[in-house]
């Protein structure tokens, strides 16, 4: 994925390879939507959530990681 | 004399008489609550934030014109609506232009593929100018230089204030409109105009959003937003229903109303794309009461999967629908047919509903 994506681009795309966790949660709330209050589907969310943040970080330290090896092999020349 | 707080739409006026009381201090005696003249106008939309939102939009022609698919169809629709009015219009306004779908689409051929016809010369051909007007200059103008400009008369021109028609009354042969009215605050006075600035027995045919319009991305993010925050906040406009536009019609003193109602059910792959294409058209939140700044991103993440789970479509993607009404109003003018007075009816309806299978 290029870094330059706009922003929305990439977190759409981290959040879909998330569909596991997002289908636990969005069943959970589906389950009972007349009472949904704040924090009501809290455990489900936080997994979807480090799932989200774990592949956002692994794309961002990938691009980092590659801007390093560029600059390195560029001062090698 | 104390200056009077003046309360939204009510003013109150204080009697000139004070009494002095013993002590010397002096005290209003009486309060008349007097009505305001008019109509209170309320405000619901930024306009302003509506005019920053198209000039964006529109600032990237190429973006923008990706998502013209529901403008350019809905304009379509309005367009063969149009075929049935079968007389010359010297002169027509494209009120809420966009970027000129509608005149685009006039200079079409054969826009009714029917078989059993034959094929219809475009539209432009009954129409000498049009005049389409637009509060966003870069988004009326984003199409000024394509060919199908050379093929009518058309006339841009960039409105002040979209809610303060500046033409002289009788002045058009027929008005369209087409998906802007939904970001009117006040209705009733822009309907009240174009009857004005019709010229007598003209037509004021409009497509607008209404009624359940994105229903499914309300509720997605109602119950994230309720789910993650403990609360909601306006992100998707109030509409007009279908009855209330009857009424409102027939408030601005149109003749022979038709309304009707056209649901386009469009898929998209995640509710963010949805949300990007909205962008793009300049459709954005514009509600004068909406928590400024983006969505939250946790509301963002959980609102995806309520919207899969809860509408989402079995091959995995998300449909969005958006609910067209469509009016159509004439203004009153000499020799046009009303409907027949009450009671002066011949023949029974019952009749001719059972009829001869009774016998």
């Amino acid at each position: 994925m290029p870094f330059s994506a706009r922003p929305v681009e990439r977190f759409a795309r981290a959040t879909a390879k998330c569909g596991p966790e997002a289908a636990l949660y969005g069943k959970c709330i589906v389950a009972d939507y007349n009472h949904v209050h704040k924090d009501k589907c809290l455990t489900q969310f936080l997994r979807l959530k480090d799932c989200y943040l774990v592949r956002w970080l692994r794309w961002h330290l990938s691009e980092v990681s590659d801007e390093i090896d560029m600059a390195q092999s560029a001062l090698r020349k | 004399m104390k200056s009077v707080p003046r309360i939204s739409a009510l003013s109150l006026t204080a009697s000139r008489h004070t009494i002095s009381t013993r002590a010397g201090h002096s005290i209003f005696c009486r309060y008349y609550a007097v009505q305001a003249p008019g109509a209170p106008t309320l405000e619901i939309f930024n306009k302003h934030a509506k005019y920053l939102q198209k000039e964006r939009a529109a600032s990237n022609a190429e973006a923008s014109r990706r998502v013209d698919y529901l403008r350019d169809e809905v304009a379509t629709r309005l367009c063969e609506r149009l075929l049935f009015i079968n007389r010359s219009l010297p002169h027509v306004l494209d009120l809420g232009a966009n970027a000129c779908h509608i005149s685009r689409i006039l200079t079409l051929s054969n826009l009714d593929p029917d078989p059993s016809l034959p094929p219809a010369p475009p539209l432009c051909n009954r129409i000498e100018k049009l005049t389409a007007a637009d509060a966003s200059p870069t988004m009326l103008y984003r199409d000024a230089s394509l060919p199908y400009n050379n093929d009518l008369n058309i006339h841009r021109e960039v409105l002040n204030d979209p809610e303060h028609l500046p033409w002289e009354p009788n002045t058009f042969d027929a008005v369209l409109s087409s998906l802007s009215l939904h970001w009117i605050n006040d209705l009733p006075s822009v309907l009240a105009q174009v009857e004005s600035i019709l010229k007598p027995d003209g037509p004021f045919l409009a497509a607008m959003l209404g009624g359940d319009s994105l229903y499914e991305l309300r509720t997605s993010l109602q119950l994230a937003e309720m789910e993650r925050r403990g609360g909601v906040s306006p992100r998707v406009s109030p509409l007009a229903d279908v009855r209330d536009v009857g009424g409102l019609l027939q408030r601005a003193r149109f003749k022979l109303l038709t309304v009707d109602v056209d649901d386009i059910i469009v898929d998209y792959p995640d509710s963010f794309a949805l949300m990007t294409d909205l962008q793009a058209m300049g459709e954005s939140n514009a509600v004068l009461g909406r928590e400024p700044g983006p969505i939250p991103r946790d509301v963002l993440l959980a609102a995806e999967p309520i919207y899969r789970e809860l509408h989402g479509n079995e091959d995995g993607t998300l449909p969005a629908t958006f609910r067209l009404i469509y009016m159509i109003g004439w203004k009153e003018g000499p020799g046009q047919k009303g409907p027949l007075e009450r009671g002066s009816g011949q023949t029974n309806m019952k009749d001719i509903l059972e009829g001869n299978d009774k016998k």
